[in-house]
């Protein structure tokens, strides 16, 4: 099964994605900050990641910029699951590398529908 | 003979204060290891209510949450507390089908009800932690109830119910909450955020506000408005900028149609430029039309920047010099227009500062004398 990667330092959202995803046969690594994020992603390999922007530390945004110059995971879909719901942070979300962009309060179905049709059937 | 007395009862004096003070001690040490005991029981059933209430939100349909609906059903007393607690506090982290589920098992259970009666008794903190959580459930029917707390005493009250009117989100409340801001009981803050996400869901409720009787309701009003750019509004607040009788609601209505930026606000803005008595409103007229920046606009803000009034003169070229990217090419113009006025000439000079760019006129003639 699909590996997916889920960084947020909400331990409710961190919990909620997480059990979402393995009740849909998903394996599924987790990151409380960005650094741990990097941190797993160097040593496991992950289809797709769910990440917060704003993280302690390095944010969801810095995450994806390393993770877009790095060889390897340039064409990882990336998921931003954020609070900021703004035009502007949109734009800076898809201008960063972001695949998708999902703003908080959300729907963990609708989440699910969109991880789903991004890793394919 | 006192002395003798004294010497007798001394000791049995100080072995009484030593042993109160002992057995003091040891009921504080009990104490503290029954509460520590306490402590270490509630935090498995707290995670253990969390993991319920994550679980039943992360099912995807009824008969997958039966399961995890009769482990909750079961539960009673302090279990059951701390499930409602946990509840309510992840709610408004999400929406949809997951959070319907939430709620209907907290309607069947009757925790709805009994929020909505904590509304209306008991203390304050009791009845701000009801509108908090019924907020953080979105619950529809506690935004009437909830914008009744909103004359409540405690300003700590009127706060949490304006934040849980915005998370529920109903309209029909709208004009409670800028009453309330008007009264001075909510900060306009905090109401402009609950009340910005209703966008124009508002404007049937706002548009009788916006002719309210008092000029501090219909102020917060049109504050309101141009923030969450209700374009409903546009006609009204066209007549008020140019009608109302008070010049705080015409100078902020200016205000609310820059937010709003329509190019059909342009003339009523003019008409405030040139023929409101006041200068605040006249200024705030200009500040308008420098965020509407459209051709027409740009070219009313011009004239002003030209115009033999200094204090409008002068307030348009600033308006000008604010506007990204096309205002140091307006002053620009306007320099070789009238090069003898001194507001355009200031303005110019702090947006070539501004900009960082060469300045084409370090040629003396295009100095100010």
């Amino acid at each position: 099964m699909p590996t997916i990667l889920v960084a947020d330092d909400d331990p409710d959202i961190r919990n909620l994605v997480a059990t979402k995803l393995r009740r849909a046969n998903y394996d599924v690594v987790t990151a409380v900050d960005g650094a741990e994020a990097l941190q797993v992603l160097a040593k496991t390999h992950v289809d797709l990641g769910v990440l917060d922007i704003m993280m302690p530390g390095l944010s969801g945004l810095d995450v994806i910029r390393e993770i877009r110059g790095q060889e390897g995971l340039a064409d990882l879909p990336l998921i931003l699951l954020t609070a900021r719901a703004e035009e502007q942070d949109v734009e800076r979300g898809f201008a960063a590398g972001a695949t998708d962009y999902v703003t908080k309060p959300f729907s963990p179905r609708a989440l699910l529908a969109r991880i789903a049709s991004r890793l394919g059937p | 003979m006192l002395d003798r007395v004294t010497q007798a009862v001394l000791p049995w004096a100080l072995a009484g204060v030593l042993g109160a003070s002992l057995a003091l001690l040891v009921i504080l040490v009990v104490v503290q290891l029954a509460r520590r005991l306490r402590a270490g029981r509630r935090d498995p059933l707290v995670e253990r209510g969390h993991a319920l209430v994550i679980e039943l939100l992360a099912v995807d349909s009824d008969e997958e949450a039966a399961g995890i609906r009769a482990e909750l059903e079961a539960l009673r007393g302090r279990n059951w507390e701390i499930v409602v607690d946990e509840a309510f506090r992840v709610m408004p982290k999400f929406e949809g089908a997951a959070v319907e589920r939430l709620s209907s098992l907290l309607v069947e259970r009757g925790v709805m009800e009994s929020q909505l009666a904590r509304l209306g008794r008991g203390s304050a903190l009791g009845r701000a932690r009801a509108a908090q959580n019924l907020g953080n459930a979105r619950w529809a029917a506690a935004a009437q109830p909830i914008a009744g707390l909103l004359a409540h005493g405690d300003p700590d009250v009127r706060a949490v119910a304006v934040r849980a009117l915005g998370q529920i989100s109903d309209p029909s409340t709208a004009g409670a909450v800028i009453r309330a801001v008007a009264r001075g009981g909510v900060h306009i803050g905090p109401a402009i955020e609950a009340l910005e996400p209703m966008g124009d869901r508002i404007s049937g409720e706002i548009l009788s506000v916006l002719r309210d009787p008092l000029p501090e309701v219909r102020s917060v009003a049109v504050a309101v408005v141009g923030e969450s750019r209700i374009r409903a509004a546009l006609g009204t607040l066209h007549d008020l900028v140019v009608n109302d009788e008070d010049r705080d609601v015409r100078r902020l209505t200016a205000l609310a149609l820059g937010r709003i930026g329509d190019d059909t606000s342009v003339r009523y803005l003019v008409a405030s430029t040139t023929a409101d008595p006041a200068l605040s409103v006249a200024l705030a007229a200009i500040e308008a039309l420098g965020q509407i920046t459209t051709d027409e606009a740009m070219e009313v803000l011009c004239l002003f920047a030209m115009s033999d009034d200094p204090a409008v003169g002068m307030a348009a070229a600033n308006v000008i010099a604010d506007i990204p990217l096309v205002g140091l090419t307006t002053l620009r113009g306007l320099r070789v227009k009238a090069p003898r006025n001194v507001s355009i000439a200031a303005a110019y000079q702090r947006c070539v500062l501004a900009s960082g760019a060469d300045d084409p006129e370090s040629d003396p003639q295009w100095r100010v004398a």
